[in-house]
């Protein structure tokens, strides 16, 4: 076991190098000189030099790259060019509030994907099968955006239920975490859905059934605790989809998270804050994927007795 | 009754987010078991058991047809120039002479849909081909050749699969400015790896099927085995990919033009009618909400259409 | 190992479970309402009291908004993020606007001062008894300070604030170590010599970016000034007491404020990129302030809605459309014109803006120092406009780009796509390339840009600002894509910023005006805007400062009960 996750941090290692590589050249390609495009207006061209120089700019690529590779494993990931402060603890402090948005819409992706996939695989083919599918789809249907300006609107606006914008309680926090979840309950419908219809066929249900336990009991008892392997599994994965989904959500809500940082970083042509911010969420993933593929490997028998 | 039961399996949806890779997973191994456990009924039977057994399918298939048609003959369906500006006449309640009301510079709300249709199929279409291409050819190289080509091949899928991927559009996008060709590319650019996982897999084990050893055995060449005999082999999921794949650029591109590096007027992609739109959303709300509502519509349907094609496509499920 | 994680996966089942059972009840009716459903009762209470993240009890605050947080407090090094400064800070002279918006220099922190006859000597009598935010006396060696470290520190981007003050120049490449211009007589004395006569120079010094710093906090303060809220003082009506990046900004009423001080406790400025997402915290009382310019389109409603509420002053800057002279053929003068007169500016203003600003005619707009009605007028005649082509020869017209910048609001690209269909009216073929940022700035900047829409917004209330920026010399003109050829022209406009009597010197920019834009037709004066801001019913006397950016002074701001 502690060789096998072993063996999946080193296969990252690579993998994380490269992402932190493409990102870096992909950022080095943009055309315009940063420092005159982060400037403005006012400002006379000598000092543009010689800010460019401070920088480093005036070096070669290759000599950058393991600068900035050889900073960011002592966590620097440089100082942002429009904020003059440090990228690292700019991410850190907006880090927990991306934590806080993501957990609650997870809870909510699973609220809404998990009712409605039970209802839909009770229900299989009928009309509140159909229903509370499209219900969990509508989320991944419409551009998150008018997901949230919608809620906004309707819960905030006209029924003043909770704050339009914010993230200083938990109500506050509501309505960016349903805009968020929602977004990802479709899949985990789905995988609900289709896991339990699996498990339902199988035997030890039929026996169950036969013993006449009433319907409820039964799928709650046994056919969910089955079905529900793969799907928490997910969650570790859905991280992932959070985190994109948050640069949107984010947004339109005012709060101060990751993904923010991001939008932040294209706006003002700040690269070491996109980059920073881009290579910070893909070890998060990355972390994420090894902890779900660890998951998976210990809660799914197969492919432990496969192992 | 027992074959429809398990239509839902695991799918993609097309989502904003662009789902992690559990899904993918997922997909990987039904298709990698709908690989080895071969072909059965023509192409025909199995569409025409999905329009039995799916009405829904069905119906999702009928309306994309109808968009296609209109985007294609956007000309003669719309019912006026799409980029005709009248400012006396901008933001209009929806009437008679226009049916979804006219918009901030006084165009006929409902033609730009019909045009806008255009774009965002396109946008759909286009990245999701040249990904797909790229991931198919990469991943019958890395299945094929195995070995240091496969390894590279999947170590630089591994590389775009850990990346968030609406972030890499966005860094693609920043880099190379907005527009619809950087568009393209960037969605190309993120979604090929997908693919490749997908195809190496199938690939994997239709080599050691005897056909495969068969036509090996007598000299043909390695590219034609590849392309003549293990690809037609991997078109179902391919197809079944296909269809999860364009919602899911339509979306993107909808995220993209709302951070203000999407499509760039005057071509109006819904997406950023949506995003314009919404500005307008207290007193000329169909501005946003028709656009969205056509980019629901759309992505609903491919998702709805995906799922049909899965059924009949994918014969592990069906002799479950 | 196998045990514990049965432990956590039962957990987790646990979750999954709860879930599962707390939506059960609501399984009949949609999820999300469902759930929402639990916290109904009031929610709207959160207006007033935001957050606690800097420390300071914000109770009773005045709520504002901006929709992007600012990069620094430290206003040498910002030349956008004047809200913070305009309230922390004071200036040497301040400018005063009347109700029929004619504006004066007054004194702010120098008292008085004396300009020598040849226009070159500027001594400044300082204000006594002035103290910082940290308590620190205000003297004459922190105006010393500020206008050397204006030019030198490290980020600054206003350096051409006082590009007029003699070693400057030298200050910056370094081959001076002080500022030669700037003379401290007494602690309460400062005398400013220029290289040559600079009529604006007064006007300049009004700029948010020549604020007065303390020279021992700041020198202290390193480069965390403008950052920590707590090591940023200035002599203002407010301090900056938090920051959160990306949420809010927080000021709090300085007490001891030499003018007495502000009736507000404090300010609250959240930040909210959402432009929607404001106008609804607003209507729900979320907000005190709203800048309407981020959410012009709201604006007809609001003007409707709340009419009571709204606060308008001209937004002192210019937006023009450019043409090229390198590029053919609008060497011609006659094809200039004519796209003068191509495009229906009025009809622009009217569907982008509501109508709310004017049509102008000129380089200097409305509420800046110069602007005057008597000017010739350009008139919308798309008859003429083909006319003239045709006299030039473009009779079958020609075709040109629209260069559009993609950090540019959503209303600027909707112009360029109204002037596209304005000019296809009178036969010419635009084709709207859009650029991203940088290469869109280093094209103008190279002299290479196609046509381009875009607005000049005053530094400092002075005609100079706006004439010597496009048409100053060759160089100039070039960095804005205009190219304008004729250097007779350009030498006045540069004469003419050391023309010491004052009615000389606005009839000599009147008169170049004129040339330029009426004979020359070398830009297409396009409009000025009004700056609406919508207030909620409980703010008193805001009143919007004389400035092109959106800054906004808090001193003189009350909040009735």
């Amino acid at each position: 076991m502690l060789n096998k996750v072993l063996k999946r941090i080193v296969i990252s290692i690579p993998v994380l190098i490269g992402v932190v590589l493409a990102i870096f050249i992909m950022l080095r390609i943009v055309p315009g000189d940063p420092v005159t495009t982060m400037m403005g207006e006012h400002v006379n061209p000598a000092v543009i030099e010689k800010i460019s120089r401070e920088m480093g700019l005036d070096q070669p690529m290759i000599v950058q790259f393991f600068k900035y590779v050889f900073n960011a494993l002592r966590g620097d990931f440089g100082t942002s060019y429009r904020l003059n402060r440090n990228v690292t603890q700019i991410i850190l402090d907006a880090f927990p509030n991306t934590v806080k948005l993501s957990l609650m819409a997870a809870a909510v992706a699973w609220l809404i994907g998990i009712v409605a996939g039970i209802v839909a695989a009770v229900r299989q083919n009928k009309l509140l099968d159909r229903m509370f599918m499209g219900c969990a789809l509508m989320g991944v249907s419409m551009p998150v955006f008018m997901t949230a300006l919608i809620l906004q609107y309707v819960f905030a606006f006209k029924l003043k239920w909770f704050p339009v914008s914010g993230y200083d309680s938990w109500k506050a926090m509501v309505l960016p975490a349903i805009a968020l979840g929602w977004n990802s309950a479709g899949s985990i419908a789905r995988m609900t859905r289709s896991n339990l219809v699996e498990v339902m066929q199988n035997d030890f249900i039929r026996t169950a059934r036969a013993k006449g336990l009433r319907e409820k009991g039964v799928i709650i008892r046994h056919a969910l605790k089955n079905a529900m392997l793969p799907v928490v599994t997910m969650m570790a994965l859905q991280f992932s989809s959070m985190l994109s989904g948050a640069v949107l959500t984010e947004s339109v809500f005012g709060v101060p998270g990751i993904g923010r940082l991001a939008v932040n970083g294209i706006e003002t042509r700040d690269m070491p804050l996109l980059q920073g911010t881009v290579v910070f969420t893909t070890i998060l993933i990355i972390i994420g994927n090894l902890i779900a593929d660890l998951l998976y490997n210990v809660l799914d028998p197969r492919i432990r007795e496969g192992a | 009754m027992e074959k429809t039961m398990t239509e839902d399996k695991n799918q993609v949806v097309g989502s904003e987010a662009m789902d992690g890779q559990r899904d993918k997973e997922h997909i990987r191994e039904d298709l990698e078991l709908s690989a080895q456990l071969g072909e059965s009924d023509s192409w025909e039977d199995k569409l025409k058991t999905m329009v039995r057994q799916n009405k829904l399918a069905a119906f999702s298939a009928v309306i994309l047809f109808l968009i296609f048609l209109a985007a294609v003959f956007a000309p003669v369906v719309a019912p006026y120039d799409h980029l005709a500006q009248s400012l006396t006449d901008r933001l209009q309640d929806p009437s008679a002479a226009h049916l979804l009301g006219t918009d901030e510079l006084g165009r006929d709300v409902l033609s730009r849909i019909i045009y806008g249709a255009r774009i965002s199929l396109t946008i759909g279409l286009v990245p999701t081909l040249i990904s797909m291409a790229i991931g198919t050819v990469l991943g019958l190289c890395a299945g094929f050749y195995g070995g240091k080509v496969d390894f590279i091949i999947m170590r630089l899928a591994d590389v775009m699969l850990a990346f968030p991927s609406l972030l890499l559009a966005m860094v693609v996008m920043y880099t190379m400015g907005g527009g619809l060709i950087n568009i393209f590319i960037a969605l190309s650019l993120v979604n090929w790896a997908g693919t490749a996982r997908i195809v190496r897999s199938q690939t994997l084990s239709l080599k050691e099927k005897e056909f495969v050893e068969a036509a090996r055995s007598i000299g043909v060449k390695k590219w034609t085995i590849m392309f003549r005999h293990i690809l037609p082999n991997c078109l179902p999921s391919l197809i079944v990919l296909f269809t999860l794949n364009i919602p899911s650029a339509i979306l993107s591109e909808a995220s993209l033009s709302f951070l203000g590096i999407g499509a760039q007027p005057p071509s109006a992609s819904w997406g950023l009618m949506a995003v314009r739109g919404k500005k307008y959303l207290f007193s000329e709300p169909w501005l946003s909400i028709a656009p969205s509502a056509a980019i629901m519509i759309v992505v609903m349907a491919f998702n709805f259409l995906g799922d049909g094609l899965r059924d009949v496509l994918d014969p592990y499920l069906k002799e479950q | 190992m196998k045990r514990k994680l049965s432990l956590i996966l039962a957990g987790t089942l646990a979750f999954g479970l709860a879930l599962t059972g707390c939506g059960g009840g609501a399984s009949q009716g949609n999820e999300a309402g469902g759930e929402s459903s639990a916290s109904a009762s009031g929610a709207g209470e959160t207006s007033g009291s935001a957050g606690t993240a800097s420390g300071t009890d914000t109770a009773g605050f005045m709520m504002d908004v901006l929709n992007a947080d600012i990069q620094t407090a430290d206003v040498q090094k910002t030349s956008k993020d004047y809200t913070v400064p305009t309230n922390i800070y004071d200036r040497l002279v301040e400018i005063e606007v009347d109700d029929q918006g004619a504006s004066k220099i007054v004194p702010s922190l120098a008292e008085n001062w004396d300009i020598s006859g040849d226009g070159l000597e500027y001594t400044f009598h300082l204000r006594q008894g002035v103290k910082f935010q940290n308590g620190n006396d205000f003297t004459a060696e922190d105006v010393s300070y500020t206008f050397n470290r204006l030019l030198t520190v490290e980020g600054g981007v206003n350096t051409e604030l006082l590009d007029q003050v003699k070693g400057a120049a030298e200050l910056i490449e370094g081959s001076a170590d002080t500022l030669e211009g700037v003379e401290v007589v007494d602690d309460y004395t400062v005398k400013v010599t220029l290289k040559e006569p600079f009529a604006a120079f007064l006007s300049c010094l009004t700029a948010p970016g020549l604020s007065i710093y303390d020279s021992e906090a700041t020198e202290a303060a390193g480069d965390q000034f403008g950052m920590d809220p707590a090591v940023t003082v200035g002599t203002g009506p407010f301090k900056f007491v938090g920051w959160t990046f990306n949420d809010q900004l927080v000021l709090e009423r300085n007490e001891d404020y030499w003018r007495g001080a502000p009736q507000l406790p404090g300010v609250v400025i959240k930040i909210i990129p959402d432009t929607e997402t404001q106008t609804m915290m607003f209507e729900n009382g979320e907000l005190d302030l709203l800048d309407l310019d981020f959410v012009t389109d709201a604006a007809d409603r609001f003007l409707e809605t709340y009419p009571d509420q709204i606060v308008q002053g001209p937004r002192v800057g210019i937006t023009y459309f450019t043409m090229n002279f390198n590029i053919e053929p609008f060497q011609e003068v006659k094809v200039r014109r004519a796209v003068q007169m191509a495009i229906d500016r009025q009809a622009i203003l009217d569907a982008l803006y509501g109508g709310r600003g004017q049509v102008e005619h000129g380089i200097y707009p409305f509420g800046l120092i110069g602007f005057h009605d008597g000017k010739s007028k350009i008139s919308y005649d798309p008859e003429g406009a083909k006319a003239l082509l045709e006299e030039a020869g473009y009779g079958s017209g020609f075709t040109m780009e629209l260069a559009a910048d993609a950090s540019a609001s959503d209303t600027v690209t909707m112009a360029l796509e109204i002037i596209k269909e304005q000019l296809a009216a009178v036969g010419i073929q635009a084709e709207i390339k859009n650029y991203d940022e940088s290469t869109w700035l280093e094209t103008r900047k190279a002299g290479e840009l196609g046509s381009f829409m875009s607005t000049w917004t005053a530094d400092f209330n002075d005609p100079e600002n706006f004439i010597y920026t496009f048409f100053g010399n060759e160089e100039k003109t070039r960095i804005r894509s205009i190219n304008y050829p004729d250097t007779a022209v350009m030498s006045r406009v540069s004469k003419a910023r050391g023309i010491v009597n004052e009615d000389e010197r606005l009839a000599e920019y009147q008169a170049l005006e004129e040339k330029l834009i009426h004979e020359d037709a070398a830009w297409v004066p396009m409009y000025s805007r009004m700056h609406l801001w919508a207030v909620s019913e409980r703010v008193q006397n805001f009143k919007p400062v004389w400035s092109g950016v959106s800054d906004r002074m808090y001193y003189g701001v009350s909040l009735s009960e």
